[in-house]
């Protein structure tokens, strides 16, 4: 029996042939073989980090302001720290498109492009705390050391472009929390690490490691690899033939265009004022316009955070804080949606939307060394809360799902991270049960021993 | 498939196995053997396309279905069945479930679902079962029976039985040097592989040099060694490299490899210290164990109950248990136990026992209650507040079996697992432990020359370290699924004889010996290398690729700045200035380790790790081609070369004699000439941010303002500090500022500086923490020119800034003052800070204090590369230089 590529990767375990193998997978993504044919081949994922409130902005729940002040129907559910009575949303909601889906004014923007996307109302977590749902989130596991969802992606699927890193992180003026191992690799191989860009910088030296020689002319770097290439084929010829010298040889010419091209890529003074405009020039403005331009060119996986720590975690002056949030975000994620679409990239790129978790219907009671004094935030809410899909082989204008009257828990068509990954697997062509990777005696997936596929988010 | 079994000799019957000389996966039993031709065709014909249309979807392993748990995709799924029973009873179609489902016979079993074959379907499958359903299909990584793992007798699988020499007599080769040497040159014939010719000794020294220390011999050492004529000068030099620091430093790395190795516990919240205190000490302790040979038994006891064997740390070995000590602190400490179960099970044993925490190993004989056995041990130790080692651990004073957790979940508990050793390797009649934790009888056993999982394990990585692959790819995981290596009965007598003396300097030089060793990494003929592709049969020589330390050492060395001191506190590698420290101290952080690592595939810091990777990839050459570290390495090369002569040819000759320790051929020195002839070009003028940046002090002050900027006088490497010496014993004492940290001095706060390159608006953010209990914290205070825009304590927390804003005209200062309060003890900080600056003509300049950190900034690390010093960038970049025939 011939093996494809993708057996004798995963026959071979860690074989040396096989990170051979890995390397031209790297190379050519595009000849590997699928376990579905892919809906989308990118994933954009805008990142809320600390908890937006899904009442406040996606799942419109009208009985919040009718009961606000009073107890909860549902009775309150045990959540991170004490919580009081129902607490009505201060954002206007009003219906968009075709069908005529409730979003908030924070997300007026957004919504003006609801036909496009397709709110899971019906998420839930493990936990109601920011570390372990991160993990979840991100790696499909809440303590142990795992895989990202990119690290994942880009094991499995490879690079379009072998000039730029396929995965790619994003978050303006430092790290969220749990720090890199938001984009860990784990037990794959390093390279499947994500490429970590602090997105306040302007400069691409500044953006990307050594993508600059501050240290000779560019003709003079051009002449150094001749002469190396020259060397090192003079030392290849006095030997058998052996394909790491080769790829060896080759990356020095990668790295060269890497550097112009990766250069280009994540310059957006190269794109129209009207198009920088349209993104506006702040921090998260800009990641999302290099994003597009990095999905554009092959990149795999970009992930874009709010912001350094925990932005959207509003234990108080909800209203305030969320508003400046939704301020810095809603027209940028607007705009890419808007670019995606008029240049036929949202037909294959899958634009994902949510935080680690949601927030409670319900008021958060002060508490010394928090909100002291203040009852207007809202707590961690893990039993419900909203993240949404746009593009590459999702059912648009469309709503997955629903949580209780006030919006506490998921109860309709319950989704769980880890089938929100099977889902996402599932779009770019991978089936979650099957793509495994062998260490420490076990295979290991994604999705552990979890994860379904939910079929009404597929277009 | 072959078999070794040949009548000449008499042969243990445990050592006849199958040789698997091809890439592809080959089995020890295959079904297809036994079907007749025609029943093959028969099958492949009819029997297999009804089977793959109508049921796969279902019940394979392609479409990851397995409805009733039944699959049909291979002979032993179908003869085992699922949930109703074997679906094929081989010659009797009537009781075969399969037929009676496709005969739609009851409703309540009626397969396939969208309806019911056509007869002569039903009748090509009921022919089949009558004709005994020959089926040569295999299932895939399934177990070919369904004996549970748990019922399997440990002694029917090869590695669970104890290694012992070779006891037959083999007509030794030639060149044979040991009996290893004959037993590979047999199996090597066997499989019609010839074995290579040795290497020449310009090869072999440089083999040896890397092997041993990590580092490149300089030409005269490889001049020594080949104008030798000594019999014995391989014997000599391997005694010469294992007496040298340098040996015991890279083997030291090795093992860290296998100890997860960092300086930091991982993720901690606000606040908390994330430096793992002393673990500088394991590191050291493991140098000097390799060093003095200390036996690897003894090695494995200290590493497990050092407590109970040097417990006043009169002999210094508390700090061997940072092997245990060393790993992620999880938040759950049932994760941590863990992963420290993994640690000596993994790392000592090649048994995956953490596959038991939530059920029966899938495929080992390990049951969950090994697993909590193991857990019991270690949840009765534990790490004493003040300890002679702040690695060490002792016993609980009230030891304490756990009960198991099932399904993993610790408030779900189940039957209790007695303190004791694994199931598979134990006596049935064996007492259970009883001495405190049992963490120490757990050493004695694991340390044990009975032990039949032990000395294999490492010695199987001291084969791959030294032939470039080892005997059992697996390296961490030697369970029933692992198949006998093709030269198993190699492992078996080196793993029997180091078990005698567990010796690992002895060992080392048994397999630096021998001819196998010395082989040339050319097939014999090309028709050797498209026999055994990977090499299994150790027929030929591997070629190895330097690994990150390696590499990064071996730039330092041929540049002429390696510092070869042995110790001491880990040091950050990453920054602009180049660190002449090998590479085994560097700070690891595990939590955030530096891409650096990563790209270069250091191993990593998160688990045991069992072999590292080698991937090519364009970041690699990135970092070699652009970054500072490099820069300021080659320039020094040059500037050596240059003082030694002025000839450019002999400046050629010496470049490549000094990198790659050969003269260059003619066609080379033609070649370099002519590099060398053209003038370097300016590169573009760009704004250095290093070079805005300055690192200071000022006397403490109402205000916090900067009233006597002093700059800090010396660079240890890793951080500006007042003198050498540090603490100073002058008045500036603590003070100091490193890549995200520092510590204000007496009555000295430290300051930040970065200068405004032009006029314009500046625009800062950052994060300032402090991260100890005791003492009342620190103060920073923020100025844009004379205007303090920022100032605020910090005790036990983290503090993020941002969006802080200001106008500035070109040279004025932006400055983060950190002063101590009250107190000036327990003032180490964290500090972040970057600075953007938007100049009147809309250009930009940014400072981040991590990425811009450096060292002093002398010409050489200023200055474009001349074409000297980058003829030697060439020459470091070459695959000569990172490959090791």
């Amino acid at each position: 029996m011939m093996l494809n590529r993708r057996q004798l990767l995963s026959q071979c375990g860690l074989g040396i042939g096989s990170l051979a193998l890995s390397d031209l997978l790297m190379r050519d993504a595009s000849a590997t073989e699928l376990h579905f044919p892919a809906k989308a081949k990118h994933v954009i994922h805008l990142f809320m980090n600390g908890g937006p409130s899904h009442v406040d902005t996606f799942d419109y729940k009208p009985k919040l302001n009718e009961l606000a002040g009073k107890t909860a129907p549902t009775g309150n559910l045990k959540t991170e720290r004490p919580t009081g009575h129902v607490l009505g949303t201060p954002f206007k909601f009003k219906p968009y498109g075709q069908a005529g889906i409730p979003v908030s004014e924070l997300f007026a923007k957004t919504a003006e492009h609801i036909d496009d996307i397709c709110l899971i109302h019906s998420m839930h977590a493990d936990v109601p705390n920011h570390e372990p749902s991160l993990m979840l989130m991100n790696t499909g596991e809440s303590r142990l050391v795992r895989p990202s969802v990119g690290s994942w992606l880009t094991y499995g699927l490879g690079s379009e472009n072998a000039n730029l890193p396929a995965f790619v992180t994003m978050c303006p003026g430092g790290y969220p929390i749990k720090e890199s191992q938001n984009w860990q690799n784990a037990f794959l191989p390093g390279k499947y690490q994500a490429t970590y860009v602090d997105s306040s910088h302007r400069q691409v030296d500044r953006l990307l490691e050594n993508i600059e020689s501050d240290l000779v002319a560019s003709s003079d770097q051009r002449d150094q690899l001749d002469l190396l290439a020259q060397l090192n084929q003079r030392h290849a010829k006095q030997r058998a033939e052996d394909e790491r010298l080769r790829s060896r040889i080759e990356s020095f010419e990668l790295a060269y265009r890497m550097q112009s091209e990766a250069a280009e890529a994540f310059d957006v003074t190269r794109e129209t004022k009207a198009v920088r405009e349209a993104y506006g020039d702040s921090d998260f403005g800009r990641q999302t316009l290099i994003a597009r331009r990095l999905v554009e060119r092959g990149v795999r996986y970009v992930q874009l955070y709010t912001g350094a720590g925990q932005p959207w975690d509003n234990h108080d002056d909800i209203e305030p804080r969320h508003r400046e949030l939704a301020q810095k975000v809603d027209q940028p994620i607007a705009a890419l949606l808007a670019d995606l679409k008029r240049t036929g990239l949202l037909d294959e790129t899958l634009v994902l939307w949510g935080g680690e978790f949601g927030r409670t219907p319900v008021v958060e009671m002060p508490r010394e060394g928090a909100n002291q004094g203040k009852m207007n935030g809202r707590d961690h809410n893990h039993y419900g809360f909203t993240m949404w899909m746009a593009g590459g082989g999702v059912r648009g204008g469309s709503v997955v799902g629903a949580t209780d009257e006030i919006g506490f828990q998921a109860v309709e068509n319950r989704v769980h991270v880890h089938d929100l990954h099977a889902t996402l697997l599932r779009l770019m062509g991978l089936d979650h049960k099957r793509l495994t990777y062998r260490y420490a005696g076990r295979d290991f997936r994604l999705t552990d021993v979890h994860g379904r596929v939910v079929d009404e988010i597929l277009a | 498939m072959l078999c070794l079994l040949v009548g000449l000799f008499t042969f243990p019957a445990d050592h006849c196995v199958a040789a698997d000389v091809g890439s592809a996966p080959t089995e020890t039993h295959d079904p297809s053997a036994q079907i007749s031709a025609d029943h093959l065709e028969f099958f492949e014909a009819k029997v297999r396309p009804l089977l793959v249309e109508h049921c796969y979807d279902c019940h394979s392993e392609e479409a990851g279905e397995s409805s009733g748990d039944l699959m049909v995709d291979s002979a032993d799924g179908l003869r085992r069945g699922g949930s109703m029973g074997p679906a094929v009873v081989a010659g009797k179609p009537a009781e075969s479930l399969l037929i009676r489902a496709i005969r739609y016979e009851h409703s309540d079993l009626e397969m396939p679902p969208t309806g019911k074959l056509d007869d002569a379907a039903i009748a090509t499958l009921e022919r089949w079962i009558e004709l005994g359903a020959p089926d040569p299909r295999r299932a895939q990584g399934a177990p070919t029976e369904s004996v549970s793992p748990m019922d399997i007798d440990p002694k029917s699988h090869w590695a669970f039985n104890v290694p012992r020499n070779t006891s037959r007599k083999i007509q030794p080769g030639a060149d044979d040097r040991d009996v290893i040497d004959s037993i590979a040159r047999q199996v090597a014939d066997q499989a019609g592989v010839q074995v290579s010719r040795r290497c020449d000794d310009a090869t072999l020294v440089r083999r040896l040099y890397h092997d041993l220390t990590g580092l490149p011999p300089t030409v005269d050492q490889i001049a020594r060694f080949c104008e030798s004529d000594r019999p014995d000068k391989v014997e000599r030099l391997a005694d010469e490299l294992l007496a040298s620091p340098a040996f015991a430093e890279r083997f030291a790395r090795h093992w860290m490899d296998v100890a997860r190795y960092a300086d930091t516990i991982g993720y901690a919240t606000a606040g908390k210290e994330r430096r793992l205190t002393g673990s500088e000490r394991y590191r050291d302790w493991l140098i000097r164990a390799f060093a003095t040979d200390l036996p690897y038994d003894e090695m494995i006891r200290l590493q497990l109950a050092a407590d109970r064997l040097d417990p006043e740390n009169e002999r210094g070995h508390l700090d061997a248990m940072g092997f245990l000590t060393i790993g992620r602190r999880f938040l759950n400490r049932y994760d941590t136990i863990d992963d420290r179960i993994d640690v000596i099970t993994r790392g000592l044993m090649g048994m995956t026992v953490t596959c038991a925490r939530c059920h029966d190993h899938k495929f080992d004989p390990i049951p969950t209650t090994d697993y909590y056995s193991l857990l019991g041990v270690l949840e009765s130790s534990t790490i004493p507040e003040e300890g002679a080692s702040p690695l060490m651990m002792v016993d609980k004073d009230n030891p304490h079996d756990s009960k198991v957790f099932l399904r993993g979940q610790p408030h779900n508990r189940g039957e209790v697992a007695p303190r004791q050793y694994l199931t598979a390797l134990r006596q049935p009649d064996e007492p259970r432990f009883t001495d405190g934790s049992g963490r120490l009888e757990l050493a004695e056993k694991v340390a044990s020359p009975d032990n039949p999982l032990t000395s294999r394990v490492f010695v199987n990585r001291i084969w791959s370290h030294l032939i470039g692959r080892p005997f059992v790819d697996s390296t961490s995981d030697f369970g029933v699924r692992t198949e006998t290596p093709a030269l198993v009965e190699v492992l078996d007598e080196l793993a029997a004889d180091f078990s005698t003396d567990w010796s690992i300097q002895r060992l080392i030089r048994r397999i630096v010996t021998s001819r196998i060793y010395a082989q040339s990494d050319q097939a014999a003929t090309p028709a050797c290398r498209t026999a055994d592709p990977e090499n299994r049969l150790a027929a030929r020589g591997n070629r190895k690729r330097r690994d990150f330390e390696s590499m990064r050492d071996s730039m330092l060395a041929v540049c002429g700045m390696l510092d070869r001191r042995v110790g001491g506190d880990p040091v950050e590698i990453h920054l602009n200035t180049p660190n002449p420290r090998r590479t085994l101290y560097a700070m690891i952080d595990r939590q955030n380790l530096p891409s650096l690592f990563r790209t270069f595939d250091v191993a990593s810091p998160d688990a045991h790790t069992p072999k590292r990777y080698f991937t090519t990839v364009p970041q690699q050459a990135l970092f070699l081609m652009n970054h500072p570290q490099t820069g300021v390495l080659v320039s020094e090369l040059a500037d050596q070369v240059r003082a030694e002569t002025p000839d450019p040819e002999a400046q050629i000759r010496q470049m490549f004699r000094r990198v790659v320790g050969r003269l260059p051929d003619p066609n080379e020195i033609e070649t370099c000439r002519t590099f060398l002839q053209q003038d370097a070009l300016q590169p573009p003028d760009e704004f250095d941010p290093r070079s805005a940046w300055r690192y200071g002090t000022t006397t403490v002050n109402e205000e916090s303002a900067v009233t006597d900027f002093q700059p800090l006088k010396t660079f240890s490497g890793s951080q500006w500090q007042d003198t050498d010496e540090f603490p100073s014993k002058g008045e500036l004492s603590y003070a100091s500022l490193g890549l995200e940290n520092g510590h204000p001095g007496g009555q000295h706060a430290v300051v930040r500086r970065w200068i405004a390159p032009a006029d314009g608006r500046v625009t800062i953010s950052g994060m300032v923490g402090h991260r100890n209990k005791q003492g009342d914290g620190v103060e920073l205070a923020i100025w844009i020119g004379g205007e303090r825009v920022w100032r605020e304590n910090q005790k036990s927390n983290n503090r993020p800034f941002s969006r802080i804003r200001g106008k500035v005209a070109a040279g004025q200062t932006v400055d983060f003052v950190v002063s101590p309060r009250q107190t000036p003890s327990f003032d180490s900080f964290f500090l972040r800070c970057q600075v953007s600056l938007r100049s009147n003509d809309g250009e930009y300049f940014e400072g981040d204090s991590k990425r811009d950190f450096a060292g002093p900034l002398n010409e050489a690390s200023q200055e474009p590369l001349d074409r000297l010093a980058q003829l030697a960038q060439v020459l470091i970049l070459s695959n000569e230089f990172l490959f090791v025939d």
